[in-house]
């Protein structure tokens, strides 16, 4: 059945990440999802773009355009980055609403979610919350 | 030189039978916290069991058992100390508490508009922040003992730093980035021969060196139990008597006085003038018990044990390609920190972390020496007594696969 969340690509993301039982290759598979992620040039990596409370430095920018969200992000490391578009996967083109109710479910599926505690510096809580504000700041008044 | 029978050793450590990520666990992260030995839980739990109560102030037995165990800890702490007297050793959370104490109470009574006071640029944020507060709130003006680009201070800068408005002089004994140990006799020399008193941070050195107070002629050392094999939560100030006796209290309330009447309070004598409210009991009790476990285990066969797997790490990253081992070929103790060209430090300690291995990543809690070094943040390794050749092994092999992941 194809329904429109099946056609975003997380959805393919997760369904190639499922099968890996090694951690190692779950962290190959998300460092090749990070190099297939556009760069934020760097005149474009501002402060209010960057994520605190990571190790390394990650960015997101957003733009509506036509009622969905457009987003890019970086990250100077590798295994953040593929997290990074991992996430963001989840959330392109999506309305400000679905991605403000959005709960990352597939990114618990696949075992990510033992990073979610705040305490974990890999920066995927971060992430999630700063898109979800992101969101929050677009919706309808 | 004594020798460690280093699988009797590890079995006193039952955090070290675990496994993470289905492989055995690797702890290289003993600078933040280290495991403790079966002798220090039991002896908590003994605590517990047998003579919880308040110290100092009952009549009854159990009170009499804890106030004797409290106040045997904080001798042997002053032992551990090179002989310190009980009267110099403060009860406190860790070394960090111990150093706002000072910055408080010894900048309420000593530190004016004006004054300075002069740290280093390899500073834990605990040796730094209270500081720089206390600079903040005196109109005082901090200075700071520049590193070179190793990372080692810059020695011959320190003449010029110590002025007549210098206060006090407060630096590490052993940087907890690079390892590095300071040369102590030498800088407290300098210091005193300005009479400049100096605080010493222990804290990465008290789990790895003989300390001795005395020697030194430090004014104050801090350290955290934690560190050398005991609870969290409990710390020791050493101060001079002379100093600790001209320091007004830092926290007030039980505890610390000796007469209370509506208009005020006197205080009561050194060092329970310092320690308001119930202590960490069982923590000093932990402190002393861990502090016995060191020492049956031997110092010095302790410090060559650690040298020796800091040796053979360096060695290791010394053979591997675009690897910077930061401090250059210097006298180590305790920690090593690297750099793997190509890779970021977060990136090494996740994929190290799925081999089990603990390392830690980021700038360490010293930031400006970190930034200074290598802007990304750096990778440290730190041993402790437990700790084997197979262990280093693994994390140069963990570090070839983390970095053949990585690189490209």
């Amino acid at each position: 059945m194809t329904t429109p969340r099946s056609r975003n690509p997380a959805s393919r993301f997760v369904a190639e990440m499922r099968p890996l039982n090694d951690w190692l290759e779950k962290y190959e598979y998300l460092i090749q999802l990070g190099d297939e992620l556009p760069r934020i040039p760097e005149a474009e990596r501002t402060s209010e773009r960057a994520i605190s409370g990571c190790q390394s430095q990650v960015w997101v920018a957003v733009e509506l355009r036509d009622g969905r969200m457009r987003f890019l992000g970086d990250c100077d490391a590798k295994i953040t980055r593929g997290i990074l578009a991992l996430v963001l996967a989840v959330v392109e083109g999506r309305t400000p609403q679905e991605v403000a109710a959005e709960d990352f479910d597939c990114i618990r599926e696949i075992g990510l979610s033992t990073q979610l505690s705040p305490s974990r510096a890999n920066g995927l809580a971060s992430i999630i919350q700063r898109v979800r504000r992101l969101a929050e700041a677009h919706l309808p008044h | 030189m004594e020798l460690m029978d280093i699988a009797a050793v590890r079995a006193d450590f039952p955090a070290l039978e675990r496994e993470v990520n289905g492989c055995p666990l690797v702890y290289l992260d003993n600078a933040a916290t280290a495991h403790k030995p079966q002798a220090v839980l039991d002896r908590v739990v003994d605590h517990y069991r047998r003579s919880n109560s308040g110290v100092h102030r009952g009549v009854h037995a159990l009170s009499e058992e804890a106030s004797e165990a409290y106040e045997s800890a904080r001798k042997r702490v002053g032992v551990f100390l090179g002989g310190a007297l009980p009267a110099e050793v403060v009860f406190t959370r860790g070394a960090t508490e111990s150093i706002n104490l000072v910055a408080s109470s010894f900048g309420e009574a000593f530190v004016g508009s004006g004054d300075e006071i002069l740290v280093t640029e390899m500073e834990h944020h605990s040796n730094l922040v209270p500081w720089q507060r206390l600079c903040e709130r005196a109109g005082a003006r901090l200075r700071v003992l520049p590193v070179d680009d190793r990372g080692a201070l810059c020695l011959d800068a320190l003449d010029a730093l110590l002025g007549d408005r210098t206060r006090l002089l407060a630096l590490t004994h052993v940087s907890n980035v690079t390892g590095l140990v300071n040369p102590l006799a030498e800088l407290i020399s300098l210091a005193h021969a300005r009479d400049i008193p100096v605080l010493v941070d222990g804290a990465q050195a008290a789990p790895h060196l003989k300390i001795d107070v005395r020697a030194l002629d430090c004014d104050f050392y801090v350290f955290s139990g934690h560190k050398v094999y005991a609870e969290t939560g409990i710390g020791v100030l050493y101060g001079k008597q002379r100093w600790l006796d001209a320091m007004p209290p830092y926290q007030s309330g039980g505890g610390m006085v000796a007469e209370v009447d509506l208009d005020g309070a006197r205080f009561a004598a050194l060092p329970l003038k310092f320690e308001a409210g119930t202590g960490n009991i069982a923590g000093a009790v932990s402190l002393a018990a861990a502090l016995d476990y060191l020492t049956e285990v031997g110092l010095s066969a302790v410090a060559a044990h650690e040298s020796a797997l800091l040796g053979r790490l360096e060695a290791g990253l010394r053979e591997r390609d675009g690897v910077l081992v930061h401090g250059g070929r210097a006298l180590r103790c305790g920690s090593l920190a690297f750099n793997v060209a190509g890779t970021h430090p977060a990136d090494v300690g996740m994929v190290l972390d799925k081999m089990g291995i603990a390392v830690r990543t980021g700038t360490l809690c010293a930031e400006p020496l970190v930034r200074r070094l290598v802007p990304q943040g750096t990778i440290r390794a730190s041993v402790a007594l437990y700790n084997t050749d197979d262990e280093i092994d693994a994390l140069l092999v963990g570090l070839d696969r983390a970095t053949a992941m990585l690189r490209g």
